[in-house]
């Protein structure tokens, strides 16, 4: 039996439309329930159905033996996993943006609001820039509109919100997709399922 | 007897087993003092996990810090002489989770002295056999830092990708490794040695043909050669765990340099024993001799035990 700690949402439910191609299936999962375990056990399969930045840590921990996480998630977090395969989709990039016409004064410290606290010190560190972390959880893009940060760090998909809200994206600095992860030690003792649920994930992938 | 064991817990039951089992092979249980000077680690900060001690000014006024690494003060007070040594300590280090550091239970064990073949396979077959200890479901995997780091050395003109590909290697990170090897003009025969070696791990049999053929080095050579005469002599020992090789293994430690290995159980989440050759701490430290060693993880196997107990 793998477990699988699936990502509520898109992503998630892109996924298992590949893991059900690829003999994967559960019922449940079609349904309208709240049940967060799902399992199938003629085809060897639990889900679990967990939020998507909580997926590292289910499969670190070994709740699960495999997950999907994007990118951005596995870095931040900085989880002690096998990142076995890129999924190919998902696909965006962790960007620094601003207000349209801003102008950067390195005479002072840089106020940045992010989700990422992590990857964004990491970054700004890596420059050897002094910032003021502004650590927020959602709708970023109004911390520079209402003066709260100069700049963000957030992920930019096609970048209209960025635009509606009158930001520009001044650096991009990591490209992010969707990984499948694995536990290190579930993958020592399971690695020939979990190989076969890879390839067939692939071969679904390539349809 | 049996009624002061019955009260034992899991893993007190099995540090018994484990010092029976060093003390027959001829290791002599070392006891150290909790605190070092502060400076001794500031001086090997590179031999550490992280730089993060836990320090307090001692009554005379000296820096001193909780331990934060075993090895390093057995190598401080080690001589010219053979030394074979286990200890049961605890550690202290930063916890990634949380902005504060843990206390870290481990038992572990180090030779010291002119080692031979027979000796690295010596600690390596005590390290199986401590897992078969602990679970007739456990894996001893072992790898060689001479081979990853001998074909790194080729690709890499520059050296700063050596760390970066180091760890996009343990984490078999294929669709990274690619992107950074492209980004960084190395070329496809090496790329494809690199996603080659990430998939050498299980019995010699399977693996030793290609892992030949990526040999571009004699230090690759060499240490192939030694890996092959230890796992052979480990399949072969009586009440070891299951051994596979992983020649992409990169030594979890800055001052691993020779054989590498780390050790997994089935129902813990992470590995519970990790070791491998250091002779470079001891070069580091002025001392002619080698060492090996391991250490086991006592929080991991707590949490192994408890959810064992809980599964019954």
């Amino acid at each position: 039996m793998i477990t699988v700690a699936l990502p509520k949402g898109r992503l998630g439910d892109k996924v298992y439309k590949l893991l059900e191609k690829a003999g994967y299936s559960c019922e449940d999962m079609n349904s309208d329930t709240r049940k967060l375990v799902l399992e199938n056990s003629a085809s060897g399969v639990r889900y679990l159905l967990v939020k998507p930045t909580d997926v590292p840590v289910y499969v670190e921990r070994g709740a699960a033996d495999i997950g999907i996480a994007g990118k951005d998630v596995l870095v931040e977090t900085g989880a002690v996993v096998y990142e076995l395969m890129d999924l190919g989709f998902g696909k965006c990039r962790m960007a620094v943006a601003a207000k349209k016409g801003y102008i950067e004064n390195r005479d002072r410290t840089l106020r940045v609001a992010t989700k990422f606290v992590n990857i964004a010190s990491a970054h700004f560190a890596s420059k050897g820039r002094n910032i003021d972390i502004i650590p927020l959880h959602g709708s970023i893009e109004l911390a520079p509109i209402v003066g709260l940060a100069d700049v963000i760090v957030d992920i930019v998909e096609s970048g209209s919100t960025l635009r509606e809200n009158n930001l520009v994206v001044i650096e991009e600095f990591m490209p992010i997709s969707a990984r499948l992860v694995a536990n290190v030690s579930s993958y020592k003792f399971k690695e020939t399922e979990i190989n076969k649920m890879l390839c067939g994930l692939k071969e679904a992938t390539n349809d | 007897m049996d009624k002061f064991l019955s009260i034992l817990k899991p893993d007190e039951v099995l540090n018994l087993k484990l010092r029976y089992l060093y003390e027959q092979a001829g290791y002599k249980k070392y006891r150290m003092s909790s605190f070092e000077e502060y400076r001794f680690y500031l001086e090997n900060q590179n031999f550490l996990l992280s730089n993060s001690v836990i320090t307090f000014t001692d009554l005379d006024g000296r820096l001193l810090a909780l331990k934060p690494d075993v090895t390093l003060s057995i190598v401080k007070q080690a001589d010219d002489s053979e030394l074979k040594v286990y200890y049961n300590e605890n550690v202290y280090r930063p916890d990634r989770n949380k902005r504060s550091f843990k206390e870290i239970a481990q038992t572990g064990l180090e030779r010291i002295g002119k080692l031979d073949v027979n000796d690295l396979t010596e600690v390596v077959i005590l390290a199986a056999k401590s897992l078969k200890i602990v679970s007739d479901r456990s894996l001893l995997e072992i790898g060689h830092c001479g081979f990853v780091n001998g074909l790194l050395r080729v690709i890499c003109e520059d050296v700063t990708l050596i760390p970066k590909l180091e760890f996009l290697i343990s984490q078999k990170n294929i669709a990274d490794i690619q992107a950074l090897c492209k980004a960084s003009n190395i070329s496809e025969l090496y790329i494809d040695m690199l996603l080659k070696l990430i998939g050498l791990s299980g019995s010699f049999d399977d693996i030793l043909p290609i892992a030949k053929k990526l040999c571009l080095t004699g230090e690759m050579k060499e240490a192939l050669d030694e890996l092959i005469k230890v796992y052979s002599a480990a399949i072969a020992a009586d009440g070891c765990c299951d051994v596979k090789v992983d020649l992409s293994l990169v030594g979890e430690e800055e001052y691993y340099n020779g054989i590498t290995f780390c050790g997994y159980v089935d129902g813990a989440s992470t590995r519970v024993l990790s070791g491998g050759r250091y002779d470079a701490l001891l070069k580091k430290l002025g001392k002619a001799s080698g060492a090996i060693g391991f250490a086991l993880y006592f929080d991991e196997l707590e949490q192994f035990y408890y959810n064992n107990a809980e599964a019954e």
